[in-house]
């Protein structure tokens, strides 16, 4: 209400101001006339100002400052516009709104996803059947082989390898991408362990470079025993395998573990009586029992000495807590020995 | 309604526009040595060249001389993130919108209605820079409301913002090769060396200014982008345990690779003539859309007097020396290489195997390499030479050795066989061609090397070491590789072929009748 009051008041003000400059001239009347008209100005700001919605008075002193201006700069018109900028500020706000972004409806949240319409009743364990089988669409072959990505190395190496001679290119070339990227990870696991091993034989002490040398002989086997390492260079790897065993059985011959790896090394190069002695040896190291017959079965079957291995298996305890893969294993024997019925293989 | 009209034709700048991707003048291989060899072999045409790459840091110094009738060339990167317009809110072009769906159906299903495939194509390309401007894709409601119903949808993957971003990451060089379309300056006819976005840039200048386009394909682009998607670690997959189906490829690797075999049908439609090097990679250009008819081989060919010369230079024994000549890049398998050297070193200490070729362009591999070298002890047997000029090369060694998983028609192969230097190569492109002949009368010829299965280390070991150990099966190979790349693989027939394919291109490069071309998927 205050506010209404106020409106006479500053008109009378800037009227009187105005009637000063129809008299003569003089300084005086100059600068009244200025004292007037600043002081009619600041009413009008102030009384546009106090009618301005909240959100356009902040900053406080600027949006002050240039409504005062209008006000004195422009006289009667400036107080004019902007008491019907304030209206049309008040009334049609979205004049004077610059909108950069538009209000999007929220996206609806699924709590469940939508399934793939092409969900196949392809099981991974047809991989081999399906990838083997040329006159198959190369798409579902190709889907089966992307598949494989998700299985371990070591079961999937063999079958990707023998993809590499695959009539079809796409096959070739994923198989191939997909043996190489395991391949990397290996080699880059290989160069940190040399890389361990150099640092740790700068150092005096014993333990990293036992740590060191048993994991460089423990990746050199992945590199056989996954299948990655073929051939000649499968000989290379076991034979550096070998070398970083015997590397730390001198350092420390009481780690029953080395002696296993050391053993499994020397059967795959075919050095049997040395596997043999390994065995032997990490018996009297306190290795468990049931980690070593399986092993002397193992170099027994080799030698196709099947009293050998029924006998190797026959010492493992019923209670024996053996790997997945060998449990059907030594059933298998064990029933045998049971039976007391020879077999042939 | 929509149908833009072509604009005035000015006077051509140069005779071929040459459209590369990743490759000349920036990369050395053989692709660029080829694409020198066509702008060397036709000094009477004026080219001008554009250069489409990712990024300015994956590119050093020019890798060759210009020759002086490439007239202009133009560099653009696809990476390049300036450009983007203003930001301002608009309702997008309902026309558009509906094209923009009916288009993307016809990608779903090229085989559904091709002719109208080819119309809504040829409108959509004409309003890139209009109706359908960058501001439109980015923008406007019409395109976020595609983007979230094309999500509710078909997407299996629960990301909403992984997909968002795949679309608009996927799509942004559509918009950047658009305004190489309004640049580049007029030419006769356009050339593009492979699909993806060189050859979309060519199915798009080939729509605006009707001139004749020729695809002339190395590798199978689609296909190499392909198997690269189907291995490659970046792409996001978020599906949980219970969703994923191990048997399905995520849906953003799907979506990338259906991006690239659009890209790769587009210009299979566009193009007048489309070049394979041999007849494998040109049936899996029809198996991948391209009409037959418009396609055929062309092999490569070199400069036999000049590497002939070679062989007058060669020492009477057989150097025990084999090499591997090109990039050190992965594509090159350049670790079978090595561990094939493993192999031979067993058996033989001596052996020395040469890797000659710039390793810039992919250091972290060579590097690699080179660790592997260290690991297999072979620091005596290897050696990586960098860049080397082959005449000064050939003559020393006794073996062209390529370990590649991926070929098209190697030079260096031809280049040895002139210089009278045997082969041993993985089976790959038409390799086994050019070792054991095409034909019965090329078969006649004999056998120039020996061919392995890619990866296999064994195998490669065992052939080279046959050859380098074998004085008569060397010879034999040796003039078997002579008499096959004088008689099928010199210049005089490879630019014989493409003065035909110029010929035809530029003799009808008067503008041609507006018409839309149809899509080959209803073939």
């Amino acid at each position: 209400m205050t506010g209404y009051f106020s409106v006479p008041l500053v008109l009378a003000t800037e009227l009187s101001a105005l009637w000063l400059l129809t008299q003569p001239n003089s300084s005086e009347r100059l600068a009244l006339y200025f004292a007037l008209h600043a002081a009619a100005s600041g009413g009008a700001a102030w009384l546009a100002w106090a009618f301005l919605p909240m959100h356009y008075k902040r900053p406080v002193v600027a949006s002050f400052a240039l409504l005062y201006s209008m006000a004195f700069f422009i006289p009667v018109l400036g107080v004019v516009a902007t008491v019907v900028a304030v209206q049309v500020a008040q009334r049609f706000p979205k004049i004077l709104r610059i909108e950069r972004y538009v209000i999007v409806t929220m996206p609806e949240f699924s709590p469940v996803q939508r399934e793939s319409l092409e969900r196949s009743d392809l099981r991974v364990g047809d991989a081999r059947r399906i990838l083997k089988d040329h006159t198959l669409p190369q798409e579902t072959r190709l889907r089966v082989l992307v598949a494989l990505q998700s299985m371990r190395p070591k079961a999937t190496i063999p079958l990707l390898q023998s993809l590499l001679a695959d009539p079809s290119e796409d096959i070739r070339l994923l198989a191939y991408s997909m043996v190489e990227s395991w391949e990397k990870d290996l080699s880059k696991q290989i160069l940190e362990a040399m890389k361990s091993l150099r640092e740790a034989r700068d150092g005096d002490d014993r333990a990293p470079l036992v740590n060191a040398l048993q994991r460089l002989a423990e990746l050199h086997w992945m590199q056989a025993d996954s299948g990655l390492a073929r051939g000649d260079l499968k000989v290379f790897a076991l034979e550096q395998a070998q070398k970083a065993c015997e590397d730390v059985l001198i350092l420390d011959g009481y780690v029953p573990s080395v002696w296993q790896l050391y053993a499994k090394i020397l059967i795959e190069l075919d050095k049997l009586p040395g596997a043999v002695r390994a065995l032997q040896l990490a018996r009297k190291v306190h290795m468990p029992e049931q980690e070593i017959w399986p092993l002397m079965a193992q170099i027994a079957f080799i030698r196709r000495d099947l009293g050998e291995v029924r006998r190797f298996m026959g010492n493992l305890p019923d209670n024996a807590k053996l790997p997945h893969q060998m449990r059907g294993t030594a059933t298998f024997w064990r029933e045998r020995q049971m039976a007391q019925v020879d077999i042939h293989v | 309604m929509f149908k833009k009209k072509s604009p005035p034709q000015k006077k051509p700048v140069a005779d071929v526009g040459l459209l590369l991707e990743g490759t000349y003048p920036y990369v050395s291989g053989g692709v660029s040595s080829w694409v020198h060899q066509i702008i060397t072999g036709f000094p009477d045409l004026t080219f001008a060249i554009c250069f489409i790459g990712a990024s300015p840091k994956d590119y050093g110094e020019k890798k060759f001389t210009l020759p002086p009738n490439v007239v202009h060339m133009e560099i653009h990167y696809l990476q390049d993130a300036a450009g983007a317009p203003p930001i301002k809110s608009k309702r997008g072009d309902v026309g558009m919108a509906a094209l923009n769906a009916e288009l993307h159906d016809y990608f779903r299903n090229p085989s559904a209605g091709a002719e109208r495939g080819g119309e809504v194509l040829a409108q959509m390309t004409n309003e890139l820079e209009g109706r359908l401007d960058r501001s439109e894709f980015l923008y406007a409601e019409t395109s976020w409301n595609y983007v979230a119903d094309q999500y509710r949808d078909r997407c299996t993957d629960p990301s909403f913002i992984d997909y968002f971003w795949t679309v608009r990451t996927m799509h942004a060089p559509i918009w950047i090769l658009s305004a190489i379309v309004e640049s580049f300056p007029p030419v006769r006819c356009y050339h593009a060396v492979s699909t993806g976005y060189a050859g979309f840039l060519g199915a798009l200048l080939k729509r605006r200014y009707n001139r004749p386009l020729i695809l002339s394909e190395h590798g199978i682009y689609t296909k190499e982008r392909r198997i690269d998607l189907y291995a490659a670690r970046w792409i996001a997959d978020n599906r949980s345990l219970l969703q994923r189906d191990p048997t399905q490829s995520g849906h953003f690797r799907t979506m990338w690779i259906r991006f690239f075999e659009a890209l790769g049908r587009m210009c299979y439609d566009a193009s007048d003539q489309i070049i394979a090097l041999y007849e494998a990679n040109r049936l899996r250009q029809i198996q991948d859309g391209a009409d037959a008819a418009r396609t055929s081989n062309i092999a490569n060919g070199i400069d036999v007097v000049r590497f002939g010369a070679l062989r007058a230079l060669r020492p009477d024994h057989i150097p025990q020396i084999m090499c591997l000549i090109g990039r050190v890049v992965p594509i090159k398998d350049i670790k079978t290489y090595i561990r094939a050297t493993r192999i031979m070193a067993n058996r033989d200490p001596s052996v020395q195997a040469w890797i000659a070729g710039p390793e810039e362009e992919s250091p972290a591999y060579a590097a690699e390499c080179k660790d592997l070298v260290a690991s297999l002890r072979l620091g005596d047997n290897v050696k990586f030479l960098g860049f080397q000029k082959l005449t000064d090369l050939l003559p020393q060694v006794g073996l062209v050795v390529l370990s590649s998983i991926s070929e098209a028609l190697p030079l260096v192969l031809l280049e040895g066989y002139a210089a009278g230097v045997p082969a041993v190569s993985t089976d790959v492109g038409s390799c086994r061609q050019l070792v054991y002949g095409l034909d019965e009368e090329d078969r006649a010829l004999g056998a120039s090397g020996a061919v392995v299965g890619i990866a296999d280390p064994q195998a490669l070991a065992d052939a080279a070491l046959g050859l380098l150990g074998d004085a008569a099966a060397w010879h034999s190979a040796a003039r078997a590789g002579i008499a096959r790349v004088e008689r099928y693989y010199t210049h005089p027939v490879m630019f014989a072929r493409y003065r035909t394919v110029y010929d035809q291109a530029l003799g009808k490069s008067a503008p041609q009748a507006l018409q839309a071309t149809p899509f080959s998927g209803a073939a």
